[in-house]
């Protein structure tokens, strides 16, 4: 079964049959992936391997096998490629004794801006993340989510065109939150290739439908959400309808072919069984009309970014 | 090559300004500069002797707590990641970061040994030239030794020990491989006492020189070579 269902320009960061090994855990095996512009969701559970490849991407760790390129350029060798790039690690560890500003301003020279320009990106950076305010606090000082926010500022201060954002939710308050999905899906809207990992889904699935789905190390999907969905033809949608009379409407649907299964829920909520939510979309309508009644409420549990990955991380 | 260099440079300049904001110098700024005090104005000690307590004790002691730490104090952070995935070659970072880590080493015991020196039949000058290179060739060989090696403190205190204080006053060619031996021959300061003074024989100064610049120079390549191979594991 094949799960790749991306059709965007690709090449921007590339893993080839990538293989990473601490001492004797297999972190990753035998990667294969390829991401250009837009926002990618990286997904799995905790201790997948989805640092250990941001890591790689970053050029912070050397694959066992394969390779791994960023515009085209291995980023352990040719850190020049580095320029391209903004990371946001996971660990919360900072140059403690500096400002908001002084830490970006300071990294930002690292890609070779000059101070007054450095200064300038960092106070844009550091505007874009909303710390402008409470920039000027000591690192030590500030909360969690504030400090979330600066690690993005720095990564985010050069204008790279891949960013990568591990864990960048971690600690954030939800109005935080709120701000930086919509701070990634600008990036992504601006030609950035953005990739976030997270193990939590409902964040990745407010930021893109884009996702990759890590599990022991391996690559177990990679796509768009609704399209890996659909390739797994062998568990089908159930959907929920809130409809008058659900025993008729029941009775009408059983009739359609791909209709598997239908169940009574709570009275008026009728579930059922499809394996083709596109057609239910239009014949669940359509069959409530024909008995002359509407339905009221029309939900899909399956389709949502929750349930794929369960369904893909129960599978070994 | 040049933007690397600025870029390099910058980090030096970054660290060493925080470096210099620590706890740790301000401690050994203090207690260099007071036991010097002591032993000058209090206890009357000559010149010489007391250049040599900076020169050969308090520099060596001082690099090697400043130049093993110079990675690893980033790697223990987990701060590493921040340099490392920028556009400068590690190996310009790692000079970058050894260099700021001695330059608060270099900024007390060059003083310090000039300060010694004055006085009847002192050389503030030379001796504050000897503080500077042995600041530099125990810098760079005690950062390369916090790249290789486990316990690179254990290491450092053993090696002072045993090579530098006890090979050191060995005369002949086996003396001349210490770094010590080299530095007396910088500062023209002579082994303070022992079986075998008697045949020592001062190296020539200038040689003398060259070779810390040399052994300065090879241990910080070789350190940036060692840096720009290697994966630093900071999580797992």
């Amino acid at each position: 079964m094949s799960l790749d269902a991306l059709h965007v320009a690709k090449g921007m960061l590339e893993a080839r049959g990538v293989s990473k090994m601490f001492g004797q855990v297999r972190a990753l095996n035998d990667v294969d992936l390829d991401l250009g512009p837009g926002v990618t969701g990286l997904l799995g559970p905790n201790g997948s391997g989805k640092s250990t490849l941001m890591k790689l991407f970053a050029g912070q760790l050397l694959p066992e096998t394969g390779q791994v390129r960023l515009l085209g350029a291995d980023p352990f060798r040719e850190p020049k490629a580095l320029r391209a790039l903004g990371l946001c690690p996971e660990q919360d560890k900072f140059y403690e004794d500096l400002t908001g500003f002084e830490f970006v301003e300071a990294l930002t020279r690292l890609h070779g801006f000059s101070a007054r320009d450095a200064r300038t990106h960092a106070a844009k950076a550091i505007e874009r993340v909303g710390m402008t305010r409470d920039g000027v606090k000591r690192l030590e000082a500030m909360s969690r989510g504030m400090r979330q926010r600066i690690k993005i500022a720095q990564a985010i201060a050069h204008d790279p065109q891949v960013v990568l954002l591990d864990e960048p939710l971690n600690g954030a308050d939800p109005v935080a939150r709120a701000d930086l999905i919509a701070l990634v899906k600008v990036l992504g809207d601006e030609g950035r290739c953005v990739v976030v990992s997270s193990h939590v889904l409902h964040e990745v699935e407010a930021m893109t439908h884009r996702v990759v789905f890590i599990r022991f190390g391996r690559l177990r999907a990679f796509g768009d959400v609704l399209r890996l969905r659909r390739a797994l033809e062998d568990r089908p949608y159930r959907i929920r309808v809130e409809v008058d009379r659900p025993r008729e409407v029941a009775a009408r649907l059983m009739q359609l072919p791909h209709v598997r299964a239908t169940q009574l829920v709570d009275g008026e909520l009728l579930e059922l069984t499809t394996t083709d939510l596109d057609a239910a979309a239009f014949d669940v309508p359509a069959a409530a009309t024909a008995l002359g009644t509407v339905v009221r409420r029309f939900t899909s549990p399956d389709a949502d970014l929750e349930s794929l990955y369960r369904y893909l991380i129960q599978q070994r | 090559m040049n933007a690397e260099l600025n870029a390099a440079t910058f980090w030096l300049g970054f660290h060493l300004r925080r470096n210099l904001r620590k706890r740790p110098f301000v401690l050994w700024a203090v207690g260099i500069g007071l036991g010097l005090a002591i032993l000058k104005f209090g206890a009357r000690m000559p010149p010489e002797p007391l250049a040599a307590l900076v020169v050969q004790l308090a520099a060596p002691l001082m690099s090697l707590f400043y130049g093993t730490g110079a990675m690893r104090e980033e790697i223990e952070d987990q701060t590493l990641t921040y340099s490392f995935s920028r556009p400068v070659g590690r190996h310009w970072l790692y000079a970058a970061r050894v260099l700021a880590s001695i330059g608060p080493v270099a900024a007390i015991v060059i003083p310090a040994a000039f300060a010694a020196g004055t006085g009847p039949g002192g050389e503030p000058l030379r001796y504050a030239f000897g503080a500077a290179l042995a600041t530099l060739a125990y810098g760079g060989f005690f950062a390369l030794a916090g790249e290789l090696i486990k316990w690179p403190a254990w290491f450092g205190l053993a090696f002072l020990v045993f090579w530098e204080g006890g090979v050191g006053q060995v005369p002949g060619f086996l003396g001349r491989l210490t770094l010590l031996t080299q530095l007396r021959g910088v500062t023209g300061m002579k082994p303070a006492g022992g079986p075998w003074t008697a045949w020592w024989e001062a190296p020539d100064p200038v040689g003398a020189a060259v070779a810390l610049v040399v052994v300065a120079a090879v241990t910080l390549w070789l350190g940036g070579q060692i840096v720009r191979r290697r994966e630093f594991v900071l999580t797992k």
